[in-house]
């Protein structure tokens, strides 16, 4: 009875030191904390003889004023802003809005007015950053296998129930699939402490998603999901993530991805001579090589400032996809590669940012979420100003907040909105979930 | 002697670091071992010691980690970091300094070495 009542007491205490303390998911450690001290401090009073309720209110007394308390744990635990982040992305935005702008009075005769088009899809973009951002992410990691259904069944649906076929292939796998980056790194996270079987579960999600993008077909999805989820897979293992696992074993896994992978593209002739332009794009400059040896001539005719042409044709008359795939290799050709330059400075300036705000996450989960979030951001941004230079074979990718599309741009503020929202709560989230 | 709090504020996170770089503890034994490396004249509060403890871990000074100590509840142990004796070196030379400036300004050089 008297337990109970001079329990009372502490909880008491412990509740009034919370209720200072604005994010719930830091009370329970905290409350544990000093739920302790107390007792440390009862057990001297006790052993000086005091009775069990003088004991507890005078050690509850020792530990100051609660809310005085909880006011100064608050301040300890406040929500963090990327603000450098946040600045890039606008900067960005706003580059895309002036290239769309730019591209919509220079084509207004074919008909596509891409600017109307950013204006109304950019709010709706934000909204999806903002809901992202405030919502707490945790959620999304213990619900990453449900999450992951969901979108395996949207893909599906899109599959057999409408035409989302363009130019051959499903568009909306190449969208779908950069969210399925982040759920693979939740889903990865829920076979914790699960050893070789744990990464066997986790390899099939990754296998049936990968799939899809096979007979979409994107192999610009392929590409990158296939990526960024054995780079997350390695850095769970490195984090202990399954517990003690025998590290060599890992290059057999990218050895057996790779032979997975291969055969599909070797076994189709159309592939493999597209596989065989990737490293000889000259040998066949009108066939299928013609793309990459286009945008090669494009970027060594280009000045530094000011509109090149190729031969005496305009970059968009020879240059085929010059308002989505090749923005970029457009632009350089338009106003020259000092600005093409800059805008690539930008964007690795935030490729180097965003790394840096994974970095910050100690709790491993974060770590992983935030991590798989900018590699998708960083892979594609790569993978397009690979593809603009001519440096590789043209696969379809969006560059983040510059190029045209309404789908593209919403996905990359979802995962830029996923990416700071881990940031923000740095410091306020209980370090391990419950199983 | 009561030494005033105000004086005892701006020195409570380098006092922290010392004791952690003495050894890993966890808070209550942090407080006993200031009360006796102090003859009683700096008890700090636990309300305050443990938000003190808990930003120098956001900022990677210390970290934390629990283990079970004579057959007691596991505790939360607080170890310092490479970062944090850093830190704790530069807060240490800057006191130096400092304590050393407003002794010659009390009373001369001879003052300090009373």
């Amino acid at each position: 009875m008297r337990s109970t009542r001079t329990s009372k007491a502490v909880q008491d205490f412990v509740g009034e030191v919370c209720k200072e303390i604005r994010f719930r998911s830091v009370h329970a450690k905290i409350s544990k904390e000093l739920r302790d001290h107390i007792e440390d401090l009862k057990g001297e009073y006790l052993q000086q003889g005091f009775s069990e309720e003088v004991a507890t209110s005078l050690a509850i007394e020792q530990m100051g004023d609660p809310s005085l308390v909880g006011k100064q744990f608050n301040r300890t635990y406040q929500p963090k802003t990327e603000w450098s982040i946040l600045l890039i992305t606008a900067l960005l935005i706003s580059i895309g809005g002036v290239i769309q702008f730019f591209v919509s009075s220079q084509m207004n005769t074919i008909g596509i007015h891409s600017f109307s088009y950013f204006v109304k899809y950019v709010p709706i973009g934000i909204v999806i950053f903002a809901g992202m951002y405030f919502f707490n992410y945790t959620w999304f990691v213990r619900h990453s296998r449900v999450i992951y259904f969901s979108l395996i069944f949207i893909t599906l649906v899109g599959f057999y129930m409408f035409s989302l076929k363009m130019n051959g292939s499903y568009f909306h796998v190449q969208y779908l699939s950069l969210l399925l980056i982040p759920v693979l790194a939740g889903v990865i996270y829920s076979y914790r402490n699960k050893g070789w079987l744990g990464i066997f579960y986790s390899y099939m999600y990754y296998g049936v998603a990968a799939y899809l993008c096979l007979i979409a077909p994107s192999s610009s999805a392929l590409v990158l999901l296939t990526v960024s989820y054995l780079i997350i897979l390695t850095v769970a293992v490195a984090r202990g993530v399954f517990g003690n696992i025998r590290r060599f074993f890992l290059p057999l896994i990218y050895t057996l991805t790779l032979l997975i992978l291969g055969l599909p593209m070797a076994t189709t002739s159309y592939r493999l001579l597209k596989l065989k332009m990737m490293f000889r794009p000259e040998l066949d400059p009108l066939g299928a090589g013609y793309l990459q040896t286009t945008v090669q001539n494009i970027i060594t005719s280009s000045k530094p400032i000011g509109a090149s042409f190729i031969g005496n044709m305009t970059v968009e008359e020879i240059l085929p996809s010059w308002t989505t795939d090749f923005s970029l290799t457009y632009l350089i050709a338009k106003i020259g590669y000092i600005p093409g330059m800059t805008i690539i400075v930008i964007l690795l300036m935030l490729i180097a940012r965003m790394f840096s705000s994974v970095l910050k996450q100690k709790n491993t989960p974060a770590f992983l979420v935030a991590c798989a979030a900018c590699l998708a951001i960083a892979g594609q941004i790569i993978f397009y100003v690979l593809t603009n230079l001519g440096l590789i074979m043209p696969l379809s990718f969006y560059l983040p907040f510059v190029s045209y599309g309404a789908y593209g741009f919403m996905m990359n503020m979802a995962l830029m909105g996923l990416l700071l929202s881990v940031y923000r709560r740095t410091n306020i989230v209980a370090e391990e979930y419950p199983n | 002697m009561r030494v005033d709090k105000s004086l005892m504020s701006g020195s409570t996170t380098m006092l922290i670091l010392k004791l952690l770089d003495l050894k890993d503890m966890y808070g209550y034994q942090m407080i006993q071992e200031l009360a006796l490396r102090s003859e009683n004249v700096f008890s700090l509060k636990a309300g305050t010691l443990y938000p003190i403890l808990h930003s120098l871990e956001q900022q990677g000074m210390i970290e934390s980690y629990e283990q079970v100590s004579d057959q007691q509840r596991p505790r939360k142990y607080y170890r310092i970091t490479l970062k944090g004796k850093e830190a704790f070196k530069e807060q240490q030379a800057q006191w130096k300094e400092y304590t050393a400036i407003v002794n010659r300004v009390l009373g001369g050089a001879n003052y300090a070495l009373d």
